[in-house]
């Protein structure tokens, strides 16, 4: 602990676990927003090292306590007590899990609202779906000794013969995920050694779930699958003083356009639909730029973005289909016209996506490659469109819109 | 010719003529950039009917002062701070080549650029932490609460020139008024580099150096010395950035408000925050509008509409 100040005040080094890259990326994240939430500390240094990053905090007396109780109380947000769809399942599923429901509630993540195996399986699922508080008081540890942990750079990495995480929190495993390697009880418990009680605080998995909630998730629905795109910023290079909370405010916007945009349902409609890595930067762009304008900050930043497909059925398994890592100083050349009028119809955002698709795969083809005839072409393909009768006129006037501020 | 290559060459402009332009522009003017810096600072300094607020407001954020210190000092210390930067943006070089009559309009308003200077200090060195040390350490509050404090203030400073011009029915618009919109508004180029002199320190230098005598101030200087940034180099900031932190904290209060998904986000600090962002960017109006009567001026139209509020 480097203690510089004199009284309550001092600066703690906290550093990221890592499983793989983007699960550090992920627990960045989550310790941005638990430490921005406390109100107790402000990051005021990010420093990437090799794959992991330390953030220096200015914090003041009772952080360590409210650090962890702030993590607890956004875990409990995220985490709520699911409402059986349909009765006579849920009848049957509490008779077949009677004895295992016993005094406990079933929780599922708030956004995924799928199978919790995505997430979690076993005991590991028991461990953290059940009241994170009352696994911290279980397991002795002080708030302090909690902080400690989170103080060394710790690469959880047990190759012991258990099943491999979930590629949604470490899609870089790749497609060693199915070699089922590398990572015991599948992820890294609070001491990264195996207890013998089922228990075990997750706390770095819990850190990186909440950077999961506060980046960009967008789930599209098919029959036997869905595809899951997530986008994670993260800092290219050091970041200091005032800049250090721009990452925070990156990923409040990614959180949000993703509450906006929601999901999307395949079902109803003929092929699959694809939303290309360039497009779906596109699509990030505006709310970006609408918080990181200047070249600087913007080539500051990169943003990894990945695809999940998630089989649905028994044994369904999950498979990285995409994963791509891209500088954000190619936001800037998002026309300034464009990103004002999706912003402005950021309720519709979703529609456009839905109906023209290509669009924005040119557009962001256009913004990465700095090629003008991708960009014209993402406006010709918008402008024809409008002559699809399977589309509805509200979207049609946010063609429209943004045809007539498509200048640059 | 790059970007760089064209900075060092309108340095160059702005030095080879800056000695007698410089001499011939202070005499013919009542008051220099530090000189106005001291008189707004003792005349803010005087304003007990805002300094009253703005300790209600400061006691809000604290919910709980422990030290036994005034918050009359804390609200001192803000107005302090609020005079003594709200025109070093006048320091930034395309004000100064406007001033001497090189560029036909300033390009950028010198409130923003007020503000991309205090940003540039706030993200170099230690100059941001000892705000905070300030905060934390002396009067014991919350980190997040110190920088809420330091982003009232940059508010404070960006808009006083400005919230007036915007005014529709008596809303208050500083809710929805960014530094952002602003620069849009006044179309400001947003790439625009600002660049100021490293000679700002003499400024800043000379400014304290009159500061420090004044009675007004013997209640606060032994905690205000430390927040006197003066580079050692020469200082460039991309209007952008400067703007950037500050609207932040206007959107999160303002018309959109970036909810984490499942996640509440809940700082019940940041309407107090924005609401003492107010109250300075009045309280600095009104000084910066005092002054400039002193001096024979009539001070801006939104000054003026604001000391006509207060029938001052």
């Amino acid at each position: 602990m480097n203690v510089v100040l004199q009284t309550n005040g001092k600066v703690l080094k906290l550093t990221t676990h890592i499983v793989t890259p983007v699960f550090a990326k992920l627990n960045l994240l989550g310790l941005l927003h638990i430490v921005h939430s406390t109100g107790k500390a402000i990051p005021i240094k990010i420093n990437p090292v090799g794959d992991i990053y330390e953030l220096h905090v200015y914090s003041s007396q009772g952080f360590e306590e409210e650090f962890v109780k702030t993590l607890i109380s956004i875990a409990k947000q995220m985490l709520r007590s699911s409402e059986p769809q349909d009765e006579e399942k849920a009848k049957r599923k509490q008779k077949k899990r009677k004895q295992e429901m016993t005094g406990r509630k079933r929780i599922v993540i708030e956004w995924f609202e799928v199978d919790q195996r995505y997430l979690y399986s076993g005991s590991a699922a028991t461990a953290l779906l059940n009241s994170i508080e009352n696994l911290i008081s279980a397991s002795n540890y002080s708030y302090s000794d909690l902080i400690e942990l989170l103080m060394k750079a710790t690469r959880h990495d047990m190759r012991s013969g258990g099943k491999s995480p979930t590629l949604l929190l470490a899609p870089d495993l790749g497609k060693y995920s199915t070699a089922q390697i590398p990572y015991d009880s599948k992820y890294p418990n609070i001491v990264d050694k195996k207890l013998n009680r089922k228990e075990d605080l997750y706390l770095c998995t819990a850190i990186s779930l909440i950077g999961l909630h506060a980046g960009f998730k967008l789930r599209v629905i098919a029959k036997n699958f869905d595809d899951v795109y997530i986008a994670i910023p993260s800092p290219r290079k050091q970041l200091s003083g005032l800049r250090t909370s721009m990452l925070y405010w990156i990923g409040r916007r990614l959180s949000f356009l993703s509450q906006k945009i929601g999901a999307i349902s395949t079902l109803k409609r003929e092929g699959r639909f694809s939303l290309s890595m360039p497009g779906l930067y596109a699509v990030l762009s505006p709310v970006i730029k609408d918080c990181v304008t200047s070249s600087s900050m913007l080539s500051a930043f990169e943003v990894v973005i990945y695809r999940i497909t998630l089989e649905k059925g028994r044994g369904g398994g999950q498979y990285v289909r995409d994963f791509v890592s891209m500088g954000l100083d190619r936001v800037e050349l998002l026309p300034d016209g464009i990103s004002s009028v999706l912003l402005a119809n950021i309720n519709r955002l979703r529609d456009l996506i839905i109906n023209v698709p290509e669009f924005f795969k040119l557009l962001g083809e256009y913004m990465l490659s700095g090629d003008d005839t991708m960009y014209v072409e993402s406006l010709r393909v918008l402008a024809s469109a409008l002559h699809d009768r399977d589309i509805s006129n509200n979207v049609k006037a946010v063609i429209r819109e943004v045809l007539e501020h498509g200048t640059r | 010719m790059s970007e760089i290559e064209g900075c060092v060459d309108a340095y160059r402009a702005y030095l080879s003529f800056r000695p007698n332009t410089m001499q011939k522009v202070c005499e013919e003017t009542a008051e220099r950039l530090y000189e106005h810096m001291v008189n707004v600072v003792s005349t803010i300094l005087g304003l007990e009917d805002h300094r009253a607020v703005i300790s209600r407001l400061v006691r809000k954020l604290h919910r709980g002062f422990a030290k036994g210190e005034s918050y009359d000092v804390i609200a001192n210390i803000l107005l302090y701070f609020v005079a003594l930067y709200h025109d070093i943006g006048k320091a930034e070089l395309h004000y100064q080549l406007y001033a001497h009559r090189k560029l036909g309009r300033p390009v950028i308003p010198h409130n923003l650029a007020s503000v991309a200077y205090l940003v540039y200090s706030s993200t170099r060195g230690d100059w941001y932490t000892k705000w905070l040390q300030l905060f934390v350490e002396r009067f014991g509050f919350d980190p997040g609460i110190a920088k809420d404090l330091f982003m009232a203030a940059t508010t404070a400073i960006a808009l006083h020139h400005e919230y007036f011009d915007y005014v529709d029915g008596g809303l208050s618009l500083i809710d929805v008024i960014t530094p952002m919109t602003i620069a849009y508004a006044k179309n400001v180029d947003l790439s625009l580099v600002l660049h100021f002199h490293k000679t700002v320190s003499d400024v800043l230098n000379e400014a304290w150096k009159n500061i420090e005598k004044l009675s007004v101030l013997s209640q606060i200087k032994e905690y205000v010395a430390d927040l006197l940034y003066t580079p050692k180099n020469n200082i460039e900031i991309e209007a952008s950035e400067a703007l950037e932190y500050v609207s932040t904290l206007h959107y999160e209060l303002g018309g959109w408000v970036f909810a984490t998904e499942g996640i509440e986000v809940s700082r019940g600090t940041l309407p107090t925050a924005l609401s003492l962002a107010e109250v300075l960017t009045w309280a600095l109006a009104i000084a910066d509008n005092r002054v400039a009567q002193a001096r024979g001026s009539g001070g801006s139209w939104f000054s003026t509409i604001v000391s006509q509020y207060y029938g001052v």
